[in-house]
């Protein structure tokens, strides 16, 4: 397989790649590790006229720690965030779930802004960036920046919701609280592949160990990743061990899905939905593990 | 390094519409300086451009794992990249760990635990645990199956290819002869 012809620039900066992305035809594009849009080129199943590598834009590497959020520029791979230990003291939740995400060798190119920027329909970073209140810093023409919440991006169907001829240079994540745990479950069919689905939940619980807040995202089970949040307010003021209020909250969680379950060659939409009552359950379980440790409140096992 | 070969470079470069950028890379310790097409794919540049044909090309889309290399100093697939994205990076394949006579030591313990049959695969494989064993990752590791679920096999089952990993991750870290 090989590329049909297109043009390629290596960008400055950041604004110059947004000057020249807003000069260029629609079909003009941002690369970045090229992980997924390479093999998409090489296949043709998209076309592109001009790709913009934005690799070597200065301050794009960064990762940057400030009160209550940790700032991944666009160019940081995922191989790199995965051992940050700046970023596993503070949102250890982001490099499990870069765990799951292909394989070494793919995590060594690609990137976490990429995956945001790509939304596939398996993706883990984008569940990952709903869980923790993520917001992306968008760039656009004519040096326009603004931070947009990924709950708002992503409340689209499929694919995102962005400035058009934009480049998101980065995005913020909210450090977890003290205390607070968190929790990544993904069902898939071999290591490497796609989610099914997944899911990313943290939870806060009070000292009697009711919860006091949960947060609960969903990936895969519909073509855009959401947020649950009628089963985060079903478990308000729960006792974080009851099983079964847990597994009511997993299933409302998969049953408020916005849009349509997913089916494709890999698994029917009655599977996923399936799964994803699972896999909230047991990323649900982990997180009040994780609080459990950390606060030293005691509740009985599930 | 050798050359490319003037037919190729004709078929690869003659079309002058084709848009093309300098390209300077490292690779196997020796300094390129090139300039390619835009659309040309690392693993070609590699194999078509400079002759450096161990590595394989099969699936074409990051997931088989057979063009494996080494990019600053971490496996990476050549399939999903553009040469012209390796700007400045230093590119290690296969023919950069040869011994000078025979196999080396990891190829070696591949051959006597059976690791290959066809041997399409291979060159994928043992630039991956020429990086495992860069890192020291400890041969029981749970990255051990992370790393080894980059690669597929068609013919020899992952049985003894685990095996051989294994073993070459046990083996002191200086055993694996290194281009330097």
């Amino acid at each position: 397989m090989k590329p049909a012809r297109f043009g390629y620039v290596r960008a400055e900066t950041a604004d110059h790649a947004v000057e020249v992305l807003g000069g260029a035809d629609a079909a003009a594009r941002i690369l970045a590790g090229g992980q997924s849009l390479i093999p998409a080129l090489s296949a043709r199943t998209i076309n592109a006229s001009l790709l913009l590598d934005i690799m070597r834009c200065p301050g794009l590497d960064e990762v940057s720690q400030t009160p209550g959020e940790i700032t991944i520029g666009a160019a940081c791979r995922q191989s790199r965030i995965e051992k940050s230990s700046v970023v596993l003291q503070a949102i250890p939740l982001l490099p499990e779930a870069l765990g799951w995400v292909a394989m070494p060798q793919v995590r060594s190119r690609g990137t976490v802004v990429g995956c945001l920027a790509q939304a596939n329909a398996g993706g883990e970073v984008p569940v990952v960036s709903l869980a923790l209140d993520a917001e992306l810093n968008v760039l656009s023409r004519g040096g326009v920046r603004q931070r947009i919440p990924a709950r708002e991006v992503y409340a689209v169907e499929a694919g995102t919701r962005l400035p058009s001829r934009s480049l998101i240079e980065s995005a913020s994540f909210r450090t977890l609280a003290a205390g607070e745990g968190w929790g990544f479950c993904e069902v898939q069919l071999r290591p490497g592949h796609f989610a099914l689905v997944c899911c990313a939940a943290t939870l806060e619980l009070e000292e009697s160990g009711r919860i006091r807040s949960a947060r609960i995202a969903l990936g895969g089970l519909t073509a855009s990743p959401y947020r649950a949040d009628r089963a985060e307010k079903s478990l308000a003021g729960e006792n974080a061990g009851d099983v079964s209020r847990v597994r009511d909250a997993a299933q409302i969680a998969s049953a408020e899905r916005p849009w349509p379950a997913r089916t494709d060659l890999h698994a029917t939409g009655a599977f996923r939905a399936k799964a994803a009552v699972t896999a909230v359950v047991r990323a649900l379980t982990e997180a009040r593990e994780r609080c459990s440790r950390q606060t030293g409140a005691t509740h009985d096992r599930a | 390094m050798t050359g490319p070969d003037s037919a190729r470079e004709k078929t690869v470069r003659g079309d002058s519409s084709e848009s093309q950028t300098a390209l300077s890379v490292t690779v196997n310790g020796k300094e390129v300086r090139t300039l390619v097409a835009d659309r040309l794919l690392l693993s070609d540049f590699l194999r078509e451009h400079l002759g450096l044909t161990a590595l394989k090309v099969a699936c074409g889309e990051g997931a088989c794992g057979a063009c494996t290399i080494v990019i600053d100093g971490e496996p990476a697939r050549s399939c999903t990249l553009l040469a012209v994205q390796t700007e400045g990076a230093e590119i290690l394949t296969l023919e950069g760990l040869n011994a000078p006579e025979g196999l080396n030591h990891v190829q070696q313990i591949f051959q006597q635990q059976h690791a290959l049959q066809c041997g399409y695969c291979t060159p994928g494989w043992l630039m991956t645990v020429y990086s495992m064993i860069q890192r020291s990752i400890h041969p029981d590791s749970p990255e051990v199956g992370q790393y080894l679920s980059g690669h597929l096999c068609r013919c020899t089952g992952y049985r003894n290819i685990w095996a051989a990993v294994r073993q070459a991750l046990g083996a002191a870290k200086d055993e694996y002869p290194s281009r330097k």
